[in-house]
C-alpha cells in the first residue's frame, strides 16, 4: 500500500462509516481474508462485492472480489 | 498520557497490506525460461523467409506475416512473464538485508527492466542475450540467499547457453 501506507504505519479504522454509507471506490478498507486482516483500496464494485487493489501496483497481484460481509471497516486515520 | 497508553486503551491488531498468500515459494527458474524463449523467438524472427526470396507469391507473403505475428506474440508474452517473475522476486522475496548483502541487486533489476524493454521493442538478439545474463546473475544471488550453492549448467534448449540452478 505504499506510498500512502508504509510498513509499520498505525491506522485507526472504524466500521461506523459503513453503517451510514456504503463502501465506495477509493476507500481504504480493512477486510478478512483467509484468517488474516488485510488493508487495501476499493477500485471497483459489483452488486455486493468489491474489487480491491494495493496502491503499490507492482507489489499487489490481482486480488479476488471481497464480499460486503468480509469488510471490517474503513481506515479513517493514519498516524 | 503517552501514545502507548492510549493504544493500550484500544484494540490494536496487525493488518497486512500484502494480498498474496505468504507461500514462501519463489524460484528464478521461470524468469530464466522466459529469457531463453525471448532469445529463441528473436532468432526465429530473423529466420522467417523474406517474401522476396519466397518468389513473391501471395501465399508465401501471408505465411511470412502469419509467422511473424505468432512469433512476436510469443516474444511479447514471455517478456511479460519475465517482467512478472522478476517483479515478484524484487518486491515479494528480496528484502533489505538481501540488498545490503548483495548491493548490485537493484542495478540488476533495473538492467533487466531496460533490456526487457529493448528485447520487446526490436529484433535484438544482443539485448535478449544480455537479458538472460542479468536474469542469471539475479538467479545466482537468489540461490545464495537461500543458503545453497548456485551452479550454471548447460541448457538443453536450442538457444544453448546456461541455466542457473543449485547443488
Amino acid at each position: 500500500m505504499e506510498p500512502f501506507i508504509k510498513e509499520g504505519s498505525l491506522l485507526i479504522t472504524s466500521s461506523i462509516p459503513f453503517y451510514i454509507i456504503k463502501p465506495r471506490e477509493k476507500d481504504i478498507i480493512l477486510f478478512k481474508s483467509q484468517g488474516k486482516t488485510i488493508v487495501k483500496r476499493i477500485v471497483g464494485k459489483e452488486k455486493n462485492t468489491y474489487f480491491v487493489e494495493g496502491d503499490n501496483k507492482s507489489d499487489s497481484k490481482k486480488f479476488g472480489a471481497v464480499s460486503r460481509s468480509d469488510i471490517l471497516g474503513r481506515v479513517v486515520l493514519k498516524i | 498520557m503517552n501514545l502507548a497508553s492510549v493504544l493500550n486503551f484500544f484494540q490494536v491488531k496487525i493488518a497486512y497490506a500484502h494480498c498474496d498468500i505468504p507461500c514462501g515459494i519463489y524460484d528464478p527458474h521461470n524468469a530464466q525460461l522466459a529469457a531463453h524463449t525471448i532469445i529463441r523467438m528473436t532468432q526465429l524472427l530473423g529466420e522467417v523467409k523474406p517474401v522476396r526470396q519466397a518468389q513473391g507469391k501471395r501465399e508465401d507473403e501471408t505465411k511470412a506475416e502469419h509467422d511473424i505475428a505468432r512469433i512476436t506474440h510469443v516474444k511479447e508474452e514471455h517478456a511479460s512473464l519475465l517482467e512478472n517473475e522478476l517483479t515478484t522476486l524484487q518486491n515479494d522475496y528480496f528484502k533489505e538485508e538481501h540488498i545490503k548483502e548483495y548491493p548490485s541487486l537493484p542495478e540488476l533489476f533495473k538492467n533487466a527492466s531496460r533490456l526487457g524493454a529493448k528485447a520487446r521493442q526490436g529484433i535484438d538478439t544482443d539485448s535478449a542475450q544480455k537479458l538472460l545474463l542479468v536474469v542469471q546473475d539475479i538467479a545466482e544471488i537468489f540461490f545464495k540467499t537461500k543458503g545453497v550453492i548456485p551452479v550454471r549448467v548447460k541448457s538443453v534448449y536450442p538457444t544453448g547457453g546456461e541455466i542457473v540452478t543449485y547443488k
